[in-house]
C-alpha cells in the first residue's frame, strides 16, 4: 500500500518566536528572503521535491507559531513527523536555552515510537549579524548539541543563504532514514502479525 | 452633509416599525452618507448600528473614526473632558507586562498589509505607535495576556484613527474587553473552545462540505488565525477588513466572525473541492494535511467583492443556525464573550456601557480564574454579566421565592415528622413534591439552611 505513494518526509520546525523559522523555510524552498514575513499564527506547511541518492522524495516542512500559548496545537501537526528542526537565534540567549524545552515538548506531543533515536537537527540562525551582537558562540552551541545526544548542528543565515542547503540536506537524509526505519518496522510488524495468524491456523488444525 | 428632517423621520420610522432590510440603501447610496452623518451627530446608536450592517458598512475611515467610538460605548463627553496628554503619559510608569518582549517581536513584523504604500518612515512611526498602544492596553489591564495576532487587530484601529492616539486607545481597550478577552486568557483553551463551534455549524449549513472535508474528524485549527485576528491576518484589503470590524461592532458580538468564516467558506466551496482533489492526485499527503492546508489558506485569495458579498449573505446563516444551539457551545465558559455578548439585533448604547462596566468590575478576574480550570464542567464561575444585570431586576422576585422556599421546607419537615405517626395523604405528597421542586430551583436556600435549622 505505502509503496504506491511517493515518499513523503514530514519535517517540523520549532523554536522561539522571531528566530527565523519562516525565513529558513522560505530560503530553502523558494530561495528568497524578505523582511516582510508576518508572524506565523497556528501552523502551515510548504513542500519541496528533492532527490537524495537517486531517490526522489517530497519534503513537507511544517512552520509553527513560536509563542508558547500555541504549543498545545502541536498535537494535531507533529504526528507522523520524520525529523524535527530546533531553531534558535544566535543573538538571543533565551531562544538557545529553550531548545531543550522545545525538544521535550515535541517528544511529548508527537508521540514518537523511539524517542531516543528520533532525529533532531539544531540550527543557530542569523549568523550574518555583527559579531558583537552574537551571544551564543560556536563552541558553546557545539557542546550543547553534543550533550543533547550528538545532534547535528548548523550555523545559518536565512537572510544571506548561508549553510541552508547543507542543513536541509542533513535534515532530509535523517528524515529519510527515519521514514525507512518506520516503514521497515511497520512491515516487520505486519510480517509478525501474518505469522501469528498462520500459527493460529496451525493450532486450529 | 445632513438629511432633511422628512427623510430622517422616514428612516427612523422604518427602523421603529422593524421593516428595514439591508436593501434600503442599495438603490440609493446618496442617502447613506448624509444619514450616517446625521446619525453620528445625534449619537443615534441604533441608526449607526443599522447602517453599519448595510453593504459597504460605515463607508470610510472618516465615518469610522466617529462611529466606532459610539458603537464601543466610548463616552465622548468624558473623553473630551480628560486631559488626554497628561493621562497618556501615566501608563509608562506602570509595571511592565510579562508579554512585552513578544509584542516587540510582532510589532517589528507588522503593517505588511494595511500600510502597503506607506514609506519606511511612515511605517516606522506606525510601528512605534502600535507598540505603545499594545503595551498600554496590557499595562492597564494586567489580567490580559498578549497573543500573536492581537497586534494585527490593533493595527487596523491605528490606521483608522491615525493621529488620534488617545481615542484609539479608548476604542481598542473597549473593543478588547467586549470582544477579545477570551483570546487573552492565560492559555489558548478558550480560543479553541470557540473554534470548535465551526465544524458543527458547517454541518448544519452545508453537510456536503462537512462530510467531504472530514470536518468531524480533524481539529479545526485551520481557522485559528482568521478567528483570533478577526481576519486581519488573512484579508489584505483594508476596506474589506474595516467592513468586517463594522460588522462585529454592529452585531455587538464576536460570534458574527464565525458566521463570516463559514459564509466565506461557502463562497469558495467549488475552489476548495478542486484544490483538494488536485493535491490528492499527487498521492503524497494525508487527507487531513491537505484539508488543513487548503482551509487555512483559502481566504488569502478571495476577491474583495466576494468578501463583501459574503458578509451580506451571512445574515441568512445566522438565522438558520444559532451558536447557542450547537453542542460544543456547552463547553464555553459562563463569562465568555459569546455568552455575555450574544448576537442580538437591537442592542442599545446603554447595554454596551453596562456590559463594559460589569466586565471590568466583576467578570474579568473571574474569567481568568475560570480559564485555568481545565475541565470546564468541574467548577462553575461565580459571576456572569447576565446574572449581574438580572440581579437588580430579580431581587424582589428572589425575596418572594425565598419566602415560598422556606415555607415549603418547613412544611416538608413538619410533614416528614408527621410521617412517623400517620400515612401520607395525597395532599401531603403533593406538598413534598412541591417543596422539593422549590429546593432544587433555589439553591441559595440550601446554603441558608444551617442558619434556620
Amino acid at each position: 500500500m505505502s509503496s504506491k505513494k511517493k515518499t513523503l518526509l514530514k519535517v517540523i520546525i520549532l523554536g522561539d518566536s522571531g528566530v527565523g523559522k519562516t525565513s529558513l523555510m522560505q530560503q530553502f524552498v523558494n530561495g528568497k528572503f524578505s523582511n516582510q514575513y508576518k508572524a506565523t499564527i497556528g501552523a502551515d506547511f510548504l513542500t519541496k521535491e528533492l532527490t537524495i541518492d537517486d531517490k526522489s522524495v517530497t519534503m513537507q516542512l511544517w512552520d509553527t507559531a513560536g509563542q508558547e500559548r500555541f504549543q498545545s496545537l502541536g498535537v494535531a501537526f507533529y504526528r507522523g513527523a520524520d525529523c524535527c528542526v530546533l531553531v534558535y537565534d544566535v543573538t538571543n540567549q533565551k531562544s538557545f536555552e529553550n531548545i531543550s524545552l522545545w525538544k521535550d515538548e515535541f517528544l511529548i506531543q508527537a508521540n514518537v515510537k523511539n524517542p531516543e533515536n528520533f532525529p533532531f537537527v539544531i540550527i543557530g540562525n542569523k549568523v550574518d549579524v555583527d559579531e558583537n551582537k552574537k551571544v551564543i558562540n560556536n563552541k558553546k552551541a557545539q557542546q550543547f548539541a553534543n550533550n543533547l545526544g550528538n545532534l547535528p548542528l548548523f550555523q545559518t543565515s536565512a537572510k544571506e543563504a548561508v549553510n541552508i542547503d547543507q542543513a536541509f540536506d542533513v535534515i532530509a537524509r535523517n528524515a529519510l532514514q527515519q521514514e525507512e526505519n518506520d516503514e521497515f518496522n511497520d512491515e516487520f510488524n505486519d510480517a509478525i502479525n501474518i505469522q501469528l495468524d498462520g500459527e493460529n491456523n496451525n493450532c486450529a488444525c | 452633509m445632513s438629511v432633511s428632517s422628512a427623510d430622517w423621520d422616514t428612516l427612523s420610522m422604518k427602523l421603529d416599525n422593524s421593516i428595514v432590510d439591508s436593501t434600503l440603501f442599495k438603490s440609493n447610496d446618496s442617502l447613506k452618507e448624509p444619514s450616517l452623518s446625521t446619525a453620528i451627530d445625534l449619537n443615534d446608536y441604533k441608526i449607526v448600528q443599522f447602517l453599519a450592517k448595510t453593504k459597504g458598512g460605515l463607508i470610510n475611515s472618516n465615518f469610522r473614526k466617529k462611529a466606532w467610538p459610539l458603537l464601543l460605548g466610548v463616552d465622548m463627553e468624558k473623553f473630551h473632558g480628560l486631559c488626554a496628554s497628561r493621562y497618556s503619559v501615566d501608563w509608562k510608569s506602570k509595571p511592565q507586562h510579562k508579554d512585552e518582549d513578544q509584542v516587540s517581536l510582532d510589532v517589528d513584523r507588522s503593517f505588511i498589509y494595511y500600510a502597503e504604500n506607506g514609506s519606511d518612515s511612515v511605517k516606522t512611526e506606525l510601528k512605534s505607535k502600535l507598540n505603545d498602544l499594545i503595551l498600554r492596553i496590557l499595562r492597564e489591564n494586567p489580567q490580559l495576556c498578549y497573543y500573536q495576532g492581537y497586534h494585527d487587530i490593533c493595527s487596523v484601529f491605528l490606521v483608522i484613527f491615525s493621529n488620534e492616539m488617545e481615542l484609539c486607545f479608548q476604542c481598542v481597550q473597549n473593543f478588547t474587553l467586549l470582544y477579545l478577552r477570551d483570546f487573552m486568557m492565560p492559555s489558548i483553551n478558550e480560543s479553541i473552545k470557540i473554534l470548535k463551534l465551526i465544524p458543527p455549524l458547517v454541518q448544519k449549513v452545508d453537510a456536503q462540505i462537512y462530510n467531504e472535508l472530514l470536518l468531524g474528524d480533524i481539529e479545526p485549527f485551520y481557522a485559528i488565525s482568521p478567528l483570533i485576528t478577526l481576519f486581519s491576518h488573512n484579508i489584505t484589503s483594508f476596506s474589506s477588513i474595516s467592513q468586517i470590524f463594522d460588522g462585529i461592532l454592529a452585531n455587538g458580538s464576536l460570534g458574527i466572525i464565525i458566521y463570516y468564516y463559514i459564509s466565506l467558506l461557502l463562497s469558495q466551496k467549488e475552489n476548495i473541492f478542486q484544490k483538494i482533489s488536485l493535491m490528492e492526485e499527487e498521492d503524497c499527503f494525508t487527507k487531513q494535511d491537505v484539508i488543513h492546508d487548503v482551509l487555512s489558506k483559502f481566504i488569502l485569495n478571495i476577491e474583495k467583492n466576494t468578501i463583501e458579498q459574503s458578509l451580506e449573505d451571512c445574515t441568512k446563516i445566522t438565522k438558520r443556525a444559532p451558536l447557542e444551539k450547537l453542542l460544543p457551545f456547552h463547553q464555553i465558559q459562563r463569562n465568555s464573550v459569546l455568552r455575555t455578548s450574544p448576537l442580538i439585533n437591537d442592542l442599545d448604547i446603554k447595554e454596551i456601557k453596562d456590559r463594559l462596566a460589569f466586565i471590568t468590575e466583576a467578570i474579568l478576574e473571574d474569567q481568568v480564574e475560570g480559564s485555568k480550570i481545565t475541565d470546564p464542567s468541574s467548577k462553575a464561575t461565580r459571576f456572569s454579566i447576565k446574572d449581574a444585570l438580572a440581579k437588580k431586576q430579580n431581587q424582589t422576585l428572589f425575596k418572594m421565592s425565598l419566602t415560598i422556599g422556606i415555607i415549603g421546607l418547613l412544611l416538608n419537615i413538619i410533614l416528614k415528622k408527621n410521617e412517623a405517626f400517620q400515612l401520607q395523604t395525597p395532599i401531603t405528597q403533593l406538598w413534598n413534591t412541591h417543596s422539593e421542586i422549590i429546593n432544587i430551583g433555589i439553591r441559595p436556600i440550601r446554603d441558608l439552611l444551617p442558619k434556620f435549622f
